[in-house]
């Protein structure tokens, strides 16, 4: 089984996890046009390489971000949202 | 029935009346026990409680823990500890940043429990988390033996054993493939879990386990 590193719980199965797709920014609803609604809503940059998702683990229903390699499937890192801004200030 | 119209039923059909105060042991002597393992070669059963029918009370969201504060609860830290409240015979099990549950210490003894939970009823303010609904969604089974930690390691992914799980601790995983809260109470001092899971599953949990334990 292969174990991924939940932020709160620790190390778990794959299986208690789910996940929710890659991070975003979000849009400003009241504003945006139609086209710029279909591309938040639709369209996903699906790139070959490192990217950033949201991932729940189920049974404790906590949310978190996970960086994964789309090729190798290898989880990178896995931390809480609340440390976004400060990692992507880093990086 | 009229028994059944002035009684209430846990999920594994055990009827019962609302518990009034004054049950002295921590344990009701009127549970049925299950046994889940037998008996066998000078080690102990293991046994499950259906507690399903005792109070409990849950609050979650943005307030809960300055709620909890105002009422000069101490909070569990960090989050997946029980913290025990002595002044309310309570325990409070701390589930996430503002995740939280309320259990009698004593589970036939709910007086303390009901002042809390009308406090947080009638608390006027704007935040103070939303109740959690933890009696009506969640069955509470309580297992336990000395040998309960290898047992549910045929079935749980952490490994539950004493000197891994301190007494207190909370691990929040899968058991019997359903999404399972455990909770360190030795309530009976036995080691033992209470365990928190879907209400509509309670059979196919206690018939999980007992499938488990023959096997």
């Amino acid at each position: 089984m292969k174990i991924m590193n939940c932020p709160l719980n620790g190390p778990r199965n794959i299986s208690e996890f789910t996940c929710l797709g890659p991070v975003h920014d979000a849009v400003d609803a009241q504003s945006v046009g139609d086209a710029a609604w279909c591309h938040y809503l639709f369209y996903q940059e699906n790139k070959a390489g490192i990217i950033r998702e949201w991932w729940r683990h189920t049974p404790s229903n906590y949310y978190f971000i996970a960086e994964r390699h789309t090729v190798t499937d290898e989880i990178i890192a896995t931390y809480s949202a609340s440390e976004l801004p400060r990692i992507e200030n880093k990086s | 029935m009229a028994l059944l119209a002035a009684s209430r039923r846990t999920p594994l059909g055990d009827v019962y009346a609302e518990h009034s105060d004054g049950v002295l042991s921590s344990i009701d002597t009127t549970l049925i026990r299950t046994t889940v393992v037998p008996e066998s070669h000078g080690e102990g059963p293991i046994e499950l409680l259906d507690l399903t029918r005792y109070a409990r009370f849950g609050i979650k969201g943005k307030g809960a823990s300055d709620w909890l504060r105002s009422k000069a609860i101490a909070l569990p830290e960090p989050v997946n500890t029980l913290a025990p409240v002595a002044s309310r015979k309570l325990d409070l099990v701390r589930l996430g940043a503002e995740d939280y549950l309320v259990l009698p210490q004593s589970v036939g003894q709910s007086a303390s429990l009901a002042a809390l939970r009308s406090a947080w009823e009638s608390d006027g303010r704007e935040r103070k988390g939303f109740n959690a609904w933890r009696e009506e969604v969640w069955a509470w089974f309580h297992i336990h033996g000395a040998n309960v930690a290898d047992f549910l390691a045929k079935t749980c992914p952490v490994d539950l054993n004493a000197d891994r799980l301190p007494l207190r601790s909370v691990v929040q995983t899968r058991v019997a493939q359903l999404d399972c809260i455990l909770v360190r109470t030795d309530r009976t001092n036995d080691h033992g879990f209470d365990l928190f899971f879907d209400v509509a599953s309670a059979n196919f949990m206690m018939s999980s386990l007992k499938e488990l334990g023959a096997a």
